[in-house]
């Protein structure tokens, strides 16, 4: 603004030059994504055309499921991405709250005796499991976090401590239901029909449907998973854009001394962070739990997809894990399909069933720790 | 001048501590009270087992090294008694086995010692790269697999003799290190904890699905008529020899094999090996090598401006922790019935650094106390596993009333010990964060000059100033 009143040629051209450098930074990670989804629309049209007798491959399984997983990703790594940017230390406890969500899922799923109006009074839940792992969350940074970082200890601390709450939630939850997998409870009555009409069912007919003789399944849930993922999210950045809470809250993870002496109640605001991150992993572990069996042990098994989730888009970038998250759903679910189809193709005798499509779950963390060696601040991350 | 300034400071500290002198000498002589108190009274506990085989000796041994490591070290003196506290433990932990036995419990004494074999190499290996250059080593369980993995292939696969696939071990888990190291100790510390709990987590899943890391390998007749050996289908190594299995159980007599069976063997070699370990990497820590690594963990920037290229080091020093984590990998590999992918969890690694932190970091002796004090505390609770507590029974009845239908039957202890273990972890990081036995400050002789006492920098420079301006 006061370059131009009061214009001065030399730095002038250096703030172009800058501008340009970083326009140009931008317009490469932008060419990265655009080629990325390109050549995975190419293999998955080729995937489609050639391959789908070898390869159990179906494109409207493979969207759906990358969505899916996508939203779960997202979920948790947005909390994560926030507490990491405001405190600025790695939290290990955060897949707990995803397992405190996916948990009263799983408790309030036994009360029900009709799967129509279960999944009518869905939103009850959906609230029950945000503010539970919400509460987890803020309660973890009253007793352990928060007297720490008030001491001013380091953030090696911080990271040890959270292993150790990670590990005191865990067991609390294992005490409370065994170690044993439980399942969101559906009672046996008929599912309603219209994802299957819009889809495309096992009987071959439907809008986007593709190959007959496939076998796969699109579940309503997913749908409903992904819808309110959108919904959460879309609220979340609603909330952070245009709402004068989230703009102090963007301004406290900016930087925390300047937004208190603006007279921003700073320790109000990392609450807050808390308790929105720790819900949205509890939204996480619903979804999740909607169609899949869980274990104490399956927070963990998400935390590092979704720390490679926040260092592929970058610390401190929303927007960036958006797209992070859809990168590494999409490149995980397309090479569990292809690594699949090599083990069918390759492996006659069936002696090595599964020597390779087990592999997939690897595919995030190569992602993590090629994004951290190449480019440490990630796709949308500010430069250091 | 500097003699000059030295010989000031002896002057000037005789006289002012003449008094602390005095209270020092009263405090020592009333710590070794204390500590030739618990070791008589430890001996007494050990004799009571011994005639009566009660196991309530085991409790009462249980709290004296309690007792023992709550003595507070942070007293004038603290090199003293800290390690008057590291003999006063070890020597409780022998009476700990020796009752164990006495009152019938092979099996446990077995396991413990085996545990804190484990635990304490897996620790100094820690202690090297954590603890000395302050690298966020969260992936020691990697670089124990690795070991752990070659030593199983080599050995059951190709027959490979232990001691050239227990160096092999090393050798591939050193390099497996430093090529980590390499690549992205440059990093962030967090970044670097993230890469490496994320390695771990590749390899075990590498494990789990490459077919070339099983065995032993299966002989099977193909459609031609050949028979042909291939790796079997399902993940895990079996049958890892033992070394000096066969030797041992001959040289044994029948009934005392029965209750000194080839754990207890393993055990002892865990010992021993933990006694070597120590003492070569007490030698490096104190080494003018050890030196510059504290020093590069102090403050980086110090060093490099001595001159010291300080990547170097850290790598240097992970290849040697490489080493030492793929020593405890062959040792895992013989304390396993069978090398499964669930050995090499994320959660041991959490498990090593809490023996890390309640330890003391940076301190050997701490490690191996550390390694002591949490394995009993692991093996504990199969004493509690009493679900006729009140503590106990009410949890039971609290969460029978909410979840009836789908709660567990009983309690497993194993959930409480590790929701313990949990709290102890934060707790120690907020109230000791220097753990039971704390890194000596430690300063070496120069030609014979005695010089001043370590943690005291601010008051030689005081009593310096004041000399050079008087």
């Amino acid at each position: 603004m006061e370059l131009q009143e009061n214009p001065n040629k030399a730095t002038d051209s250096k703030v172009n030059l800058g501008d340009r450098v970083s326009n140009n930074n931008q317009i490469i990670f932008n060419i990265i994504i655009a080629v990325f989804i390109v050549i995975s629309l190419l293999f998955t049209i080729w995937g489609i055309r050639t391959a789908e007798h070898y390869f159990r491959f179906n494109i409207t399984s493979l969207i759906i499921g990358s969505i899916f997983l996508a939203a779960i990703y997202l979920c948790i790594s947005l909390g994560l991405n926030m507490t990491y940017d405001l405190i600025g230390f790695a939290n290990f406890a955060h897949a707990e709250y995803f397992i405190v969500g996916a948990y009263v899922g799983v408790l309030w799923s036994y009360s029900y005796d009709s799967e129509e109006v279960q999944m009518f009074h869905i939103f009850i839940v959906l609230i029950l499991a945000f503010v539970a792992a919400g509460l987890v969350a803020v309660l973890g940074d009253v007793i352990v976090f928060g007297p720490l970082r008030r001491k001013g200890a380091s953030n090696e601390s911080l990271m040890i401590s959270s292993i150790g709450l990670g590990i005191i939630v865990r067991n609390v939850v294992s005490v409370y239901f065994g170690g044993g997998s439980e399942y969101f409870r559906t009672p046996g009555v008929k599912a309603s029909k219209w994802p299957s009409i819009l889809i495309g069912g096992p009987d071959g007919k439907g809008f986007l449907f593709v190959d007959s003789d496939a076998t796969y399944s699109v579940d309503y849930k997913q749908i409903l998973a992904i819808v309110l993922t959108v919904i959460f999210v879309g609220t979340l950045f609603y909330f952070l854009e245009k709402t004068k809470t989230g703009t102090a809250l963007r301004a406290t993870s900016n930087n925390i001394d300047l937004a208190e002496s603006s007279g921003i109640d700073t320790e109000k605001m990392i609450k807050l962070t808390w308790f929105i991150g720790g819900g949205l992993a509890g939204v996480a572990g619903l979804i999740f739990v909607f169609r899949n069996p869980v274990i104490p042990f399956q927070g963990f098994l998400f935390l590092l997809p979704a720390f490679a989730v926040v260092v592929l888009g970058g610390v401190g970038s929303l927007k960036g894990s958006v797209v992070a998250a859809l990168i590494i759903a999409t490149s995980q679910t397309v090479s569990k399909s292809y690594l699949q189809g090599l083990t069918d193709l390759f492996d006659n005798t069936g002696h090595f069933r599964g020597f390779i499509s087990g592999y997939d779950i690897i595919v995030p963390f190569v992602i993590l720790i090629g994004m951290i060696l190449i480019k440490p601040t990630g796709l949308y991350g500010e430069e250091e | 001048m500097s003699g000059k300034t030295i010989s000031n400071e002896e002057n000037s500290s005789n006289d002012d501590s003449s008094i602390w002198k005095e209270f020092n000498k009263i405090r020592n002589l009333n710590f070794e009270n204390v500590f030739l108190g618990a070791i008589i009274v430890s001996g007494l506990i050990t004799i009571f087992a011994l005639i009566t085989g009660n196991t309530l000796a085991i409790g009462l041994e249980f709290s004296v090294i309690i007792f023992l490591l709550l003595q507070s070290g942070q007293g004038y003196d603290e090199k003293y008694i800290n390690s008057k506290k590291f003999i006063g433990v070890l020597i409780n932990f022998v009476g700990m086995i020796i009752i164990f036995f006495a009152v019938g419990y092979n099996a446990l004494a077995s396991e413990v010692m085996i545990y804190v074999s484990f635990y304490t190499l897996a620790g100094l290996s820690l202690n090297l790269s954590t603890g000395m250059v302050g690298v966020l080593n969260f992936g020691v369980i990697a670089q124990i697999a690795v070991g752990a993995v070659t030593y199983a292939v080599l050995t059951v696969n190709y027959d490979v003799p232990f001691p050239i696939a227990t160096f092999a071990a090393m050798f591939v888990s050193a390099i497996f290190s430093g090529l980590i190291a390499l690549t992205t100790l440059r990093l962030r510390d967090d970044y670097f904890a993230i890469v490496s709990i994320t390695l771990g987590e590749i390899f075990r899943q590498i494990l789990k699905t490459e077919v070339t890391l099983r065995g032993p390998l299966i002989v099977y007749t193909n459609q031609l008529g050949e028979e042909v050996a291939d790796f079997p289908t399902t993940p895990g190594i079996f049958n890892i020899p033992i070394p000096f299995a066969d030797q041992y159980q001959k040289l044994m007599p029948d009934h005392l094999y029965e209750n000194y069976d080839e754990r207890f063997l393993i055990g002892i070699m865990g010992f021993l090996l933990v006694g070597l370990s120590y003492y070569f990497i007490t030698k490096l820590i104190y080494s003018p090598y050890g030196r510059l690594l504290r020093s590069i963990r102090e403050d980086e920037l110090v060093a490099s401006t001595y001159g010291k290229d300080i990547f170097r080091y850290k790598v240097e020093v992970m290849t040697i922790s490489g080493a030492m984590a793929g020593l405890t990998g062959a040792y895992t590999a013989w304390l396993f019935p069978g090398i499964f992918p669930t050995n090499f969890l994320p959660t041991v690694t959490f498990f090593i650094w809490t023996v890390f932190i309640i330890g003391g970091r940076g301190s050997n002796k701490g490690i191996l106390v550390g390694a002591i004090a949490f394995t009993l505390l692991e093996r504990m609770s199969l004493f509690f596993n009493n679900q006729d507590w009140v503590v106990i029974k009410s949890l039971n009845d609290f969460i029978h009333s909410i979840n009836p239908d789908h709660a567990p039957e009983n309690i497993a202890m194993g959930y409480i010990q590790l929701i313990i273990i949990g709290l102890i972890l934060i707790l120690f990081i907020r109230f000791a964060p220097s753990g039971l036995i704390p890194e000596e400050p430690y300063r070496p002789a120069i030609r014979g000059l005695k010089l001043p006492k370590a943690g005291s920098q601010s008051e030689d420079l005081k009593s310096g100033m004041e000399s050079s301006g008087g």
